[in-house]
């Protein structure tokens, strides 16, 4: 098994997000968006979050389970595009929340060590596990990042906006 | 003495008042700390260490008492705001008491860590099974003029599964 893993690293006011870079095909720009033809770009564009980040998921099947073995899952050399079904989630969620995550901030690609990750507190593990926090980390700076499982990235950023909306602009 | 050989103790003492005599020099120590207001105790065995001015990083999902994460020495602690328990609201804190936990990481937010006290055994007691302040607290006493309870974390950490249902 590896002992890194490649994330996605979205930046935003209180804390990062991480998502594992192998759960998705790939990103594309707003103009990547707009060549394409699929409506998104443009809509990333009237937003003005650029970029805007397409996230083909790659399998649905082990979103939902622990840190543990989902950090094993991504450690895997099968890197095959499994399921092939695209999810693209939209963080302005007075959009259509199922589209697309339009970032303010630009995403890097991270390497990050399992050993610099760590596990949810127990007494909270159930209740981030029910909105998709899987793990979590903390920057250089010390900025918390929130490891989260895609398929439930929308709710997580519903249930944020419930308590700090200004995260999610 | 840990909480739970505490409260049998006193379980005991309750049950066997002549237990007591004789043995007068019976007491417990403790670990008081205030919120504001509010001042608590817990047995000093189950705090680890006290921190300060560390971030309280906010959390989603997360009912009202939790008041997020702190990074100690690089490992999260989820922090727990007994104000709210207690009082119903928020009490701004600047330490944090890291909790002796085996399978946990949990800390208390506070404003004051007082003193640590040793109490006669007599002098403390038990809740009524109505009193509302015994939900979260294993027993009571007088300090000083003040009414201090004696935290219980794992009554706090029990109400956190409930509420998640």
């Amino acid at each position: 098994m590896a002992d890194s893993v490649e994330v996605f690293l979205i930046g935003y006011q209180d804390f990062d997000l991480l998502l594992p870079a192998g759960d998705y095909e790939g990103l594309l720009s707003a103009d990547d968006c707009l060549a394409a033809g699929t409506g998104l770009g443009s809509l990333a564009l009237e937003q003005g979050c650029l970029p805007a980040v397409q996230i083909r998921q790659r399998d649905a099947s082990f979103a939902l389970v622990s840190l543990e073995s989902y950090a094993a899952r991504l450690g895997s050399a099968d890197r095959a595009d499994q399921a092939g079904c695209r999810t693209i989630f939209m963080v302005d969620t007075s959009l259509r929340p199922d589209l697309l995550l339009l970032v303010e901030r630009d995403f890097e690609l991270h390497n990050y060590r399992y050993a610099d990750l760590r596990l949810i507190p127990a007494c909270l593990r159930r209740w981030l596990e029910a909105v998709g926090i899987v793990g979590m980390a903390f920057s250089g700076t010390g900025k918390l990042q929130l490891i989260v499982c895609p398929v439930q990235l929308p709710e997580l950023l519903l249930s944020w906006r419930g308590s700090k909306s200004e995260v999610l602009v | 003495m840990k909480s739970t050989q505490f409260i049998e103790t006193l379980e005991a003492i309750e049950q066997e008042p002549d237990r007591l005599e004789g043995e007068t020099s019976l007491s417990s120590r403790f670990f008081i700390f205030s919120i504001g207001e509010l001042k608590l105790a817990l047995p000093p065995e189950q705090v680890h260490e006290i921190v300060c001015d560390l971030e309280i990083h906010a959390l989603p999902a997360c009912p009202p008492y939790i008041a997020g994460l702190i990074n100690c020495h690089g490992y999260p602690y989820a922090v727990l705001d007994l104000h709210v328990l207690f009082r119903s609201e928020r009490h701004g804190v600047d330490k944090f008491l890291v909790l002796k936990m085996d399978a946990d990481s949990v800390a208390i937010g506070c404003t004051e860590v007082n003193e640590i006290v040793d109490i006669p055994l007599s002098q403390v007691s038990t809740f009524a099974d109505k009193d509302t302040d015994g939900r979260f607290c294993s027993a009571v006493f007088e300090y000083q003029g003040d009414r201090i309870l004696v935290l219980s974390v794992a009554h706090v950490l029990s109400q956190l599964e409930q509420d998640l249902g």
